[in-house]
């Protein structure tokens, strides 16, 4: 046994590799439909799942994060790269090149939690319904006695009382109908869960029990979480490796202590600091406050695309493209970051600037 | 904006020429051509019809020819203002056309007015007093409006023209002023008589009208910028009509196109019911007796019609609606 | 102050209001404001009182439900259909005298000329905030016009004067703009002008972050401390989100089902919280800071509005719940340092039950 395999590049640990993903939406204008340009919604992103962790995938809108995640599950087909899968010892399988019929194995490995608990969820059926469809289609289930069954046992793995599947979702608060639609994710026994703003929408106290319950699964069920969000905190408490995307590319990835104390790219520095804290002794701190916009994934800036917004910027910044580099980790966790002075910036995370250690993982 | 309407002038012209090959091979479609069907009509009364005269209508419209020749002879000729000549009444298509037009277009014109008139207060009222008596009145003549065929409310109506007047037939003037010529006399005598027919061609209309207005309006009374109009300090009426109002009629602006076919169409029926020389009666007659030149400019004519309406919609929508001007 | 006001009987009505404002702007008292519909009646402000001084930025916090925006609603009279204010104050001091906005006609004289001027209100989403239809400029001059005796060319000079305070690029061009044609940032700070046009003396900013990335939350912030140092109204802050809570405002008062449960300074109500739903909302938060802390989410759903818990409405979630106490009786409001007030049985009160 190999730990890689060449033609694949997939680590052991490994479950999902992204390679050289790129997703592009024409611009199209005019009577003709002529193309006058090219949304880069994702371009040339790299990363590796690793088995049982918690990768957040974190960014403001329109950096590509959960066009990312589509192209993941091949909800949307990506316009170039792979995207590999690996069950168990079986070989890698590229989802990308997979026809819709082959896909159904890795889909019900994969399974997808979205923002809206209000939205997902089927008004006109029931929990049982809801839960179990996923069970019927894939025919995972005898009878009707062994689906009341499996649905009763899901819906005791999220905390809720089984004796609740023949209710409406509508009779459910916002957390108890995102706790529905982790059931449905779950009823597969899926490998990986892709919670694309699984919290977002949720008050404060409802939020950290969804948090925590995403946790205890993933203890008992050795699930792989990909954790797309805006929100640092939560990403923060939630994910082992955070990836940091700014218009369509991860400009650092690593350790998530490693990446918040101590950030390897102005983008990430700014995130940390603009991330508003429950605190007020932290109120009259130097905040940075970035000028401008998110980059227009149509439009965008040449060189490094977050130059205008930097405020470290100089005139190679404007006219080379940083690649994502190693600036520090170790042989299990790298830290990555794409910035031509990831090496010579001293950047504060949320420790301060104090804390800065020469290739800190925390 | 004159880009805009010059692209969509240029559009229209396949679209037109697209209408003129339907209708040119819908109306030729059933088997013979006029000139047998009008030979035979003549003959049945025993008239003699000279050869010459024949070879010289089915030379002069090409027909006995292939297809594309009769439509092409058909279109140069439309396009040189030469309508062709009727069978049926025995004039030039487009002296019929000229008597008749008129009228049609003005019970038309008229009903849109009225359409617009009663339609847009009664669904500014529905909407502002929504779950009221008078929202709940108007939402079921409403749907009677719609459901009731307007054929059937023209012989009502006729019916109790007759019991008040003892009149049968409506007519749009007079008798005695059937051939005075046209002055205010006359204009007064017209609108004497065409607001009932203008009435009933736009019943429907107007209950369609009344729905939409008060469910657009419905949309846009919550809205945030209402709200927020609300807490700047402006007048209630003035947040009605600033506001809502604005966006809530652009919909109705963009359907005043699409309502002229559906016009005239419900005038069809209408004037056969109530003998009114509009040119309804006329496109039925020569579609049943096949007298091709007459129906096809009809039909021609009332499809760029259409089209107009819809290009002066689409225009005032862009005027009213900085939106949609911002991406034109 | 607010808890001598509490219950006040017909008596003190009568009392000419100015008398007890204190030196605030706003004093909101006892407030109660009820949602009717065929489901039944939900209070979703059920005894709220507050005063806000001059200058002063007052935060107000809670989760959804808990009533802060129909707080705010109620403030400006702009509650929906259906909603109505069945009780209490809300005394404003305008220029000398004292007015209930209460009592006024909803859409009469006196609210209308309140409104805009005197107190003007953001909301979360900019691009909903502007008609769609109609420049940002022709709804910043009409608001101008609207309350001020200008020319409409003075207006716009001022309206483009304050779309250069509030940071917009081109405010000579950005005024003929619609909003559709503005990015995210710009319409926020187009937003704040429009507020802004007529310098109110009290800024209601409802969730004006919420809808934002967090780059753009921060212009905000930013905008809105500057602003508040130069033009020096008062902000009502409302927010879920404690973190901007506790960036911006001096006091913050916490509410949960349409009930104050705690205010006071932001130092005292983050470092030394009293209320058991402050301390567990305060520690459902995941922090911004190094290493692992852990976070403790508050047990239990929030219930059902048209089923309110008896009593303390927390009692069914609280961790510290005292039965035959909690579920029974409305906890008063007891202080527990200077200007730190709290409704909870643990902290007095049970000694009145008697």
């Amino acid at each position: 046994m190999t730990i890689t395999t060449r033609e694949t590049d997939m680590n052991e640990r490994t479950i999902i590799s992204v390679r050289n993903l790129v997703k592009h939406f024409p611009i199209e204008t005019g009577f003709l439909r002529r193309q006058v340009g090219v949304v880069k919604a994702v371009d040339n992103v790299n990363f590796d799942l690793n088995e049982g962790e918690t990768l957040a995938l974190v960014g403001e809108s329109g950096c590509g994060k959960t066009t990312t995640s589509h192209c993941i599950i091949q909800a949307q087909r990506p316009t170039a790269g792979r995207v590999l899968f690996r069950i168990g010892d079986a070989e890698p399988m590229d989802l990308t090149q997979m026809e819709k019929g082959e896909l159904k194995e890795a889909r019900r490995n994969i399974r997808m939690i979205y923002q809206d608990p209000y939205s997902s969820l089927n008004p006109r059926m029931t929990l049982l319904q809801i839960i179990g469809e996923p069970l019927v289609i894939h025919r995972m289930v005898k009878n009707q006695d062994d689906l009341q069954e499996r649905v009763a046992e899901l819906l005791r793995l999220v905390r809720l009382d089984p004796s609740t599947m023949n209710r409406y979702p509508h009779a459910f608060s916002g957390g108890q109908r995102q706790r529905i639609a982790i059931a449905r994710a779950l009823s597969l026994s899926p490998k990986v869960v892709i919670a694309d703003e699984a919290v977002s929408a949720l008050d404060v106290s409802v939020q950290a029990q969804i948090l925590n319950l995403l946790k205890e699964l993933q203890n008992q069920l050795g699930l792989t979480y990909l954790f797309v969000a805006h929100n640092l905190a939560v990403v923060k408490y939630e994910a082992d490796r955070v990836a940091v995307m700014y218009a369509g590319k991860i400009v650092e990835i690593g350790e998530t202590e490693a990446l918040y104390s101590n950030p390897r790219h102005p983008y990430t520095e700014a995130l940390i600091s603009a991330a508003p804290n429950p605190d007020p002794d932290t109120k009259h701190r130097e905040r940075i406050v970035l000028s401008g916009e998110v980059a227009d994934p149509g439009n965008l800036p040449g060189g490094c695309a977050f130059h205008p917004r930097c405020r470290y910027a100089e005139d190679r910044c404007r006219q080379e493209m940083p690649e994502l580099i190693d600036v520090g980790g170790n042989e299990i966790q790298s830290h990555q970051a794409a910035c031509h002075f990831a090496e010579s910036l001293e950047l504060t995370g949320i420790a301060g600037p104090t804390l800065r250690e020469e290739g800190g993982s925390a | 904006m004159l880009l805009y309407i010059l692209r969509r002038l240029i559009v229209m012209i396949p679209v037109t020429i697209l209408i003129s090959v339907i209708g040119f091979i819908i109306i030729q479609a059933p088997p013979g051509d006029f000139v047998s069907s009008y030979i035979a009509g003549l003959e049945a009364q025993g008239d003699i019809i000279e050869p010459e005269l024949i070879d010289s209508l089915r030379a002069r419209y090409g027909l006995g020819e292939p297809i594309y020749v009769q439509y092409w002879k058909w279109v140069s000729s439309f396009i040189e203002g030469d309508l062709g000549y009727s069978m049926i009444y025995r004039e030039p298509v487009v002296d019929i056309i000229a008597q008749r037009l008129p009228s049609s277009f003005t019970i038309s014109l008229l009903s849109l007015i009225l359409v617009y008139v009663i339609g847009i207060p009664i669904g500014i009222l529905s909407a502002t007093k929504q779950y009221s008596l008078a929202d709940y009145s108007f939402t079921v003549v409403g749907f009677l409006g719609v459901a009731t065929p307007n054929f059937l409310l023209a012989l009502v109506g006729l019916w109790l023209l007759f019991k008040w007047t003892g009149n049968v037939a409506i007519g749009l003037y007079s008798p005695e002023m059937q051939n005075a010529p046209f002055g205010l006399a006359k204009f007064l005598d017209l609108v004497g008589h065409i607001w009932l027919p203008a009435l009933i061609v736009g019943t429907a209309g107007t209950a369609e009208l009344i729905r939409t207005m008060r469910a657009n309006l419905l949309d846009e009374l919550p809205k945030q910028y209402v709200t927020v109009a609300r807490a700047r300090g402006v007048k209630p009426t003035k947040l009605l009509y600033k506001y809502p109002l604005r966006i809530a009629i652009n919909p109705v602006i963009s359907t005043v196109g699409w309502l002229l076919p559906v016009l005239v169409e419900g005038e069809v029926l209408v004037s056969l019911v109530l003998g009114l020389p509009t040119i309804a009666p006329v496109l039925l007659d020569s579609l049943l007796q096949q007298d091709m030149f007459l129906a096809t400019s009809i039909i021609m004519i009332l499809g760029i019609l259409t089209l107009v309406g819809t290009l002066l919609s689409d225009i005032l929508l862009a005027i009213v609606d900085p939106r949609i001007r911002g991406a034109v | 102050m607010t808890g001598i006001q509490r219950g006040g009987t017909a008596m003190d009505d009568l009392a000419p209001p100015a008398a007890g404002m204190n030196g605030a702007l706003l004093s909101v008292r006892n407030l109660q404001t009820h949602f009717f519909s065929r489901e039944g009646v939900v209070k979703a402000v059920d005894g709220v009182s507050f005063d806000i001084k001059p200058g002063e930025i007052l935060g107000i916090a809670g989760e959804s439900g808990c009533g802060k925006s129909v707080t705010s609603q109620s403030i400006l009279r702009i509650l929906p259909k259906n909603g109505k204010i069945v009780g209490g104050e809300i005394l404003f001091q305008n220029e000398d005298r004292t007015v209930d906005l209460a009592t006024e006609d909803a859409d009469g004289r006196v609210l209308r000329d309140i409104r805009g001027k005197e107190i003007a209100m953001i909301f979360q989403e900019p691009m909903t905030a502007f008609s769609p239809v109609h420049s940002i400029g022709d709804q910043i001059i009409e608001t101008i016009r609207i309350h001020q005796e200008v020319s409409k060319e003075e207006a716009h000079d001022q309206a483009v004067e304050m779309l250069r305070r509030v940071g917009m690029p081109n405010p000579a061009r950005n005024i003929d703009e619609y909003t559709f044609n503005l990015s995210g940032g710009m319409r926020q700070r187009a937003m704040v002008a429009l507020s802004l046009s007529c310098r109110p003396k009290l800024l209601i900013a409802d969730e004006p972050t919420t809808a934002v990335d967090v780059t753009i939350q921060a212009q905000m912030l930013e905008l809105l401390r500057d602003i508040q140092a130069d033009l020096g109204m008062a902000i009502i802050m409302i927010t879920h989100d404690l973190g901007v809570i506790a960036e911006l405002t001096d006091r913050v008062m916490i509410m949960y089902l349409g009930k104050e449960v705690e205010h006071g300074t932001v130092e005292d109500v983050f470092h030394r919280p009293q209320h058991p739903y402050t301390r567990g909302l305060l520690a459902s938060i995941p922090k911004m800071e190094p290493g692992r802390v852990e976070i403790e989410p508050i047990e239990g759903v929030v219930p059902n509005p048209y089923a309110m818990p008896t009593g303390c409405k927390f009692h069914t979630r609280c961790p510290d719940f005292i039965a035959g106490v909690c579920e029974k009786h409305d906890p008063p409001l007891t202080q527990v340092a200077k200007g730190h007030e709290v409704s909870c049985f643990l902290y007095g009160g049970r000694e009145r039950l008697e």
